[in-house]
């Protein structure tokens, strides 16, 4: 068992210093000044790209929440088969025009184009709160999943508390030396890891115990058959609603297309063909969830349970005697999916503070803003290392009230973008009413119709607001509203 | 075909996919046999969908390139600029 401990240790320690490496020498091309820092000198090709924006969205939730879900909840978890495409086809005809955007006003965040159409400080600040709100949750559990692997597979040899500050004391090291650029190569070798990692124990694991695939499923249709019939249940075993299920798929659509730091992404591409391209392949990486719901059905009719679902992935290749070789690249690509999210999200946390929540309310030098942003990498890292270590917060709820927030941008955005009529009254008030709705129903969830999404629920009063008030208001000046809405791609 | 044309096939089918996946259709798609390469028909329904939708996107970014690159031959012949650039559809 020692040797084992060490050999997996010393093959996890082997990809921590690769990413570091790959981070550090990543940041050395880049220019020094802020554009550099967030966007990258604009200057990300397709393969980059691909991976940068399939590692983000596939996150340790997608693997270890994903086998988790298809453990306990079956049928339940297809619905994440299904809102990444959904939420990333708009992208293809809204990258273009957000990275035109970029270019013609130097934007480098979100928020930043929403408040150069309707122009309020109040609007920026709101955003900035919104924003930080939802990510720090996001981060948490990536920090979480990071730990909980690595005490897990080295038999509590690293505690999780360890596990967690050595994952992301790399991961700030490479993000505070390199910025952006470290990000996209360090989520290239961690798209490809996880990517392999995933189709071999996916169909590894069901023949392993099963003798494959199909029979795996016809014991269970045998035994559970609740587990294949959708919705599928809700984590208590109760069968979850049809309302939870398909609005969870549109919130989570919307959401996804509006998530800051993918958002943001737009504005680092190279040019608007990389951008297309990279929408146009990312069903493949969604394919990717199906090895991983295989995991979890692999789960299912194990002698033996987990203490939560979410274990349920090191919990098995842990009793499935696998080599400790194959373990410890398990661990690996585990950790890659929690840092490969966990980076964007850091990084993505800083820019939009100092860009939206600092820069409106104080002028700073390019420099100053540099080093604010290292610093706010470093406190907002500790915030969320602080809450990984504390048992007592629900996660999963918290990430749920945070896409429920996420999806109020969407009307805010496409109204800069496309919606001439659009005033700064409308979506401040929209925004507010919309984030207000969705906050509401998630404190008190036996009050949402048919277990509608509060996001949605959220969007029933948003937009009415938004299109109420703009429209009682007086219109914004043409011009200005044509230097956003007329732009070409 | 034209790329105005794709610009409409990818929407509805982006419209049909989402309402292949939710209530009321996928109610009535819900059985998980047969198994088709193993797997529930539910999972292979939706992994289905996401495959199209990868066709779709394809077909549409290849209908576009073809015509900006005949834009831009147009455009070195002298000729006026065609606008064959971006639908710009919002969502």
């Amino acid at each position: 068992m020692m040797d084992r401990s060490g050999l997996i240790t010393i093959i996890i320690l082997a990809y921590l210093a690769i990413t570091l490496a790959v981070g550090l020498v990543a940041g050395r091309r880049a220019s020094r000044s802020v554009q550099g820092f967030v966007a990258g000198d604009r200057d990300f090709g397709l393969l980059i790209m691909y991976f940068i924006t399939g590692a983000t969205v596939f996150s340790a939730f997608a693997f270890l929440g994903g086998p988790g879900w298809a453990y306990s909840r079956g049928a339940a978890a297809f619905y994440i088969l299904t809102y990444g495409v959904l939420g990333m086809a708009p992208w293809y005809a809204m990258a273009p025009r957000v990275a035109a955007l970029g270019r013609r006003f130097g934007f480098v965040t979100q928020a930043q184009l929403l408040v150069g159409r309707f122009p309020s400080k109040w609007l920026s600040l709101l955003m900035a709160i919104l924003t930080l709100a939802a990510f720090v949750p996001y981060i948490t559990i990536q920090m979480r999943g990071a730990g909980i692997v690595m005490e897990a597979v080295t038999d509590g040899a690293i505690p999780l508390w360890a596990g967690a500050a050595v994952a992301y004391g790399i991961v700030l090291v490479y993000v505070l030396a390199s910025g952006v650029s470290a990000i996209g190569w360090t989520n290239t070798l961690q798209g490809v890891f996880m990517l392999v990692i995933a189709w071999a124990l996916g169909i590894y694991l069901p023949h392993r115990l099963y003798g494959g695939v199909g029979p795996m499923f016809e014991q269970i249709l045998a035994e559970r058959p609740e587990l294949l019939s959708l919705p599928g249940l809700t984590g208590d075993g109760d069968p979850w609603t049809w309302g939870g299920y398909s609005t969870a798929i549109l919130a989570s659509a919307i959401g996804l297309t509006m998530w800051p730091h993918l958002f943001m992404k737009a504005f680092t591409a190279r040019d608007d063909r990389t951008m297309r391209r990279t929408v146009v392949l990312f069903p493949t990486f969604q394919l990717f969830l199906i090895p991983v719901f295989l995991i979890g059905f692999a789960g299912v009719l194990f002698p033996e349970a987990p203490d939560q679902p979410d274990f349920i992935l090191p919990f098995l290749i842990l009793r499935s005697e696998l080599p400790a070789l194959v373990v410890g690249l398990f661990c690996a690509g585990a950790l890659s999916a929690s840092m490969s999210t966990g980076d964007a999200l850091l990084h993505a946390a800083a820019s939009i503070t100092v860009a939206d929540g600092v820069q409106p309310v104080r002028r700073l030098s390019d420099q100053a803003q540099r080093t604010l942003m290292r610093v706010l990498v470093v406190v907002v890292g500790a915030a969320a290392y602080i809450f990984a270590l504390n048992e007592e917060f629900s996660l999963v709820e918290l990430l749920l009230a945070s896409y429920g927030i996420i999806c109020q941008f969407m009307p805010a955005l496409l109204s800069a973008m496309y919606w001439r009529r659009a005033t700064t009254a409308g979506v401040l008030s929209g925004l507010l009413a919309g984030s207000a709705v969705s906050v509401f129903f998630f404190l008190s969830p036996d009050l949402k119709p048919f277990g509608v999404h509060e996001g949605i629920l959220g969007l029933a009063l948003h937009l009415p607001v938004l299109i109420g008030v703009s429209l009682a208001g007086r219109p914004q000046e043409a011009e200005h509203v044509a230097g956003y809405v007329d732009v070409r791609a | 075909m034209r790329f105005r044309s794709w610009i409409r096939i990818t929407w509805i089918y982006h419209l049909l996919f989402a309402v292949a996946v939710t209530w009321p259709v996928q109610a009535l798609v819900n059985n998980p046999r047969p198994f088709i390469l193993g797997l529930p028909g539910q999972m292979t329904w939706a992994a289905a969908w996401v495959v199209g939708s990868l066709l779709v996107l394809w077909r549409l970014d290849s209908a576009r390139s073809r015509e900006a690159g005949a834009a831009a031959r147009r455009a070195n012949a002298g000729k006026r600029e065609s606008s064959a650039t971006d639908g710009g559809e919002p969502r």
